[in-house]
């Protein structure tokens, strides 16, 4: 399966020119792989990344970073990423990040699980490096439908 | 007429004797109205009569009519007289005819009892006189008379009582013998017990009891009767037959009378039909035992049957929890390469302005996870084989230090890249291994990639062959200086995809599975893989071969079934066989599948049915 990506803005030639550079991305998992792809491609598309190995790493570099999208592993040592995006969805100060859960599991269990803490965004491994890029251009931009509400007031 | 010479005195003498003899006969007369007695009363009557006209006549005579009335009275009294020894001739007959039939009665009763009723002397006198036709007094008559039928009475009775005593002796199912009481000859016996030892009274007559008794375990002796007749309790016993046959009867031994002249007699049961029901009703027992054994046994087997498939039941149920969890962690390994070598290629693709340098580091990613994915997909392939029973061992009988100094060449590049010495000690004397050799050497591969991979850069790891005496048990050891492995990990580390470490390092990423091939290569060959360690000591994993002559014995012998490996559950003492089919080894995804997981997060189904 091959995703066809049409967003011309996903070539290398367009990050920066975007003036997105204050965005920031946290990116928490623990395989140091997926870690170097999504940074890779992410700073590509102009945006600051943070890197976490794990869920604590995570909790700290939301709280003190604040990025309006993460990233999260579902698992991951010391804390799941389902229990990380539950800490963030019930804590008032973060509740408005934008929270995409990545896992090898693409159980449905794994999937109800994932939405009903609350994440907003679910994706399967493997995924496609310039297909999460495009559906965070599309989050940050406000065009998140199911989410648009909620992260509508920060947008603009 | 001359004739009244005394007149009065004839009237008087007539009229008193009369008179008292009326009263004489009216005394008399409640207790005899005979013939003789009605012409007496009237003869007195009659003379009383011709006393009274006498005496009235005197002055002026009718003395024709007294003397009519004396003659009269005289007639009856002489017809009196005559009626009178009648009647006493035919008591005396009557008398002497109940006597004799007394005689009669008496000579039965002596006859069947053996008791002689003595008629009293005076009454034997008495019928002699009468049958010599002596006279005797009425009186005398009247009491022998009561004598007779008293006794004669008393002789009824007795007699119909021995009658239905003999009825009952006679009539009686049991046998019953009377016995002399010194020489325990047989005095009297029934019909029955006649019956019953096939023998006629005569022939009776000349044995005692215990002579009757067959030869065996139970033959009563004297003492035993004897007891048996203190104690009033039943003996066992066989009769012998004069047919040879022999009767198993019960006697019963009773005294009778006096202690110093009891009679004994014995009542003899025929306990041959008893026996015979006895040993129905006890074969009955044992065989109602038996089959409540049988039953009960059945029963425990059932339930044993039972209690063994629910066990199956429940590791099948196990192991098919463990197949999913198997199978979710075999595609989560498998997605976990995937993506990096699909995102890798992406950005390859896609950035193709990316530096030159950046490029190689990709690619080198790429690689790498290729080859990650390959190993674990061999190493799945490897196990599933290896747990469906399918794996043949390609056994031949080798050295076993050869193997280790192979293995040992195989990851030289893995310990220079990490910076790990491995020392290799096999001893000077060679040890022969009956196995296959490339799963030892995959076996040992896999121990010291292990070892090497947990070592700190500049450790040592020690590789040891032992063992036995020469063609005993065989024995690998594997000791790293690590960190250890935490005593509540240790049984773990051998389960799939259980990683202890942290696989931070993409250089130690390994696939989780190699410590699961190891001890199921182990095991199939009838050996064991164990580990001791502590923390930042280090561990030593050691895998023990059986010798050769156990391996050339397993060889001989096909493999017992093998059991499912279910690691963490300890096995049932005994388990019912699982279904000789094994189960069919997990169905890799294919790669069509696999892209059909990662958009869909559905699993295809187990097995490949």
């Amino acid at each position: 399966m091959r995703e066809r990506d049409a967003d011309p803005s996903c070539g290398s030639a367009a990050p920066r020119t975007e003036g997105a550079m204050t965005e920031s991305v946290l990116v928490a998992d623990d395989e140091p792989f997926i870690l170097r792809s999504l940074s890779f491609v992410l700073e590509r598309a102009g945006f600051t990344v943070h890197q976490a190995r794990n869920g604590d790493e995570a909790l700290e570099a939301l709280r003190n970073l604040r990025p309006r999208v993460c990233i999260l592993d579902v698992m991951m040592p010391s804390r799941s990423g389902f229990e990380v995006c539950e800490i963030v969805k019930g804590d008032p100060d973060l509740r408005t990040t934008y929270v995409m859960l990545l896992t090898a599991k693409g159980q449905e269990s794994a999937r109800t699980r994932g939405l009903r803490s609350g994440a907003d965004e679910y994706m399967t491994k493997p995924f496609s490096p310039s297909r999460i890029v495009e559906r965070i251009r599309a989050v940050l931009a406000g065009g998140a439908a199911p989410v648009a509400e909620r992260v509508g007031d920060e947008v603009e | 007429m001359e004739f009244r010479v005394p007149p009065d005195l004839l009237a008087q003498g007539s009229l008193l004797t009369g008179v008292a003899g009326l009263a004489l006969v009216a005394w008399g007369a409640p207790r005899r109205s005979s013939p003789a007695a009605i012409a007496l009363w009237l003869g007195f009557t009659s003379l009383a009569a011709s006393g009274a006209l006498g005496l009235g006549s005197v002055p002026d005579l009718d003395a024709g009519w007294s003397a009519v009335l004396l003659l009269a009275a005289l007639l009856l009294l002489g017809l009196a007289g005559g009626l009178a020894v009648l009647e006493f001739r035919s008591r005396a007959r009557a008398l002497l005819l109940a006597m004799s039939e007394t005689e009669s009665l008496r000579r039965e009763v002596a006859r069947t009892t053996g008791i002689n009723v003595r008629l009293e002397d005076e009454l034997r006198e008495f019928r002699r006189q009468l049958q010599a036709g002596q006279g005797a007094r009425s009186g005398q008559l009247a009491l022998l008379e009561s004598t007779v039928a008293h006794q004669r009475h008393t002789l009824e009775v007795a007699h119909e009582k021995l009658r239905r005593h003999r009825a009952l002796f006679d009539g009686a199912v049991e046998g019953i013998v009377f016995l002399e009481r010194e020489t325990l000859r047989v005095a009297e016996a029934n019909s029955s017990f006649c019956r019953m030892a096939a023998r006629t009274p005569d022939d009776l007559a000349k044995l005692s009891l215990p002579e009757l008794f067959a030869d065996g375990p139970v033959r009563p002796g004297r003492a035993d009767l004897q007891r048996s007749a203190r104690e009033a309790r039943a003996l066992p016993a066989s009769i012998e037959r004069s047919d040879g046959h022999v009767v198993p009867v019960e006697l019963t031994v009773a005294a009778v009378g006096d202690a110093s002249e009891a009679v004994l007699f014995a009542i003899v049961r025929d306990a041959s039909e008893r026996r015979t029901a006895e040993r129905d009703a006890e074969r009955a027992v044992v065989e109602l035992t038996e089959r409540t054994h049988r039953l009960e046994s059945a029963a425990a087997s059932h339930e044993e049957r039972t209690r063994n498939l629910e066990a199956a039941n429940a590791r099948l149920a196990e192991l098919q929890e463990r197949k999913d969890q198997h199978l979710t962690a075999v595609a989560h390994e498998l997605r976990t390469p995937l993506t990096s070598i699909r995102s890798f290629s992406e950005i390859l693709l896609r950035h193709e302005d990316a530096e030159p340098e950046i490029r190689r580091e990709f690619l080198g990613i790429v690689q790498r996870e290729s080859e990650r994915l390959t190993r674990l997909v061999n190493n799945v392939l490897d196990l599933a084989r290896i747990e469906s029973g399918t794996a043949k061992l390609a056994t031949s009988e080798f050295d076993a230090r050869d193997v280790l100094a192979d293995a040992a060449a195989t990851v030289r590049g893995a310990a220079a890249e990490a910076q790990v010495e491995v020392v290799v000690d096999v001893g000077a004397s060679p040890r022969t291994l009956r196995a296959d050799r490339d799963r030892v050497q995959q076996l040992l591969v896999n121990l010291l990639a292990n070892a090497i991979k947990f070592s700190p850069a500049g450790a040592r790891v020690e590789a040891v062959v032992g063992g036995e005496a020469p063609g005993g048990r065989v024995s690998f050891e594997v000791r790293d200086h690590g960190r250890g492995i935490p005593k509540e990990d240790q049984a773990r580390i051998f389960e799939r995809y259980q990683r202890v470490e942290d696989a931070s390092s993409p250089a130690r990423a390994g696939t989780g599975l190699g410590l699961a091939i190891s001890r199921e290569i182990v095991q199939l060959h009838g050996g064991t893989l164990g580990v001791e360690s502590a923390i930042d000591r280090g561990s030593t994993f050691r895998a023990e071969f059986p010798g050769l002559v156990e391996a050339r014995a397993r060889a001989a012998a096909p493999p017992p079934p093998r059991p499912v490996p279910v690691a963490s559950a300890p096995a049932p003492e005994r388990l019912a066989p699982l279904p000789r089919e094994a189960p069919p080894p997990p169905r890799l995804p294919t790669p069509q599948e696999l892209d059909l997981m990662s958009t869909t997060g559905t699993l295809p189904p187990l097995g490949g049915r």
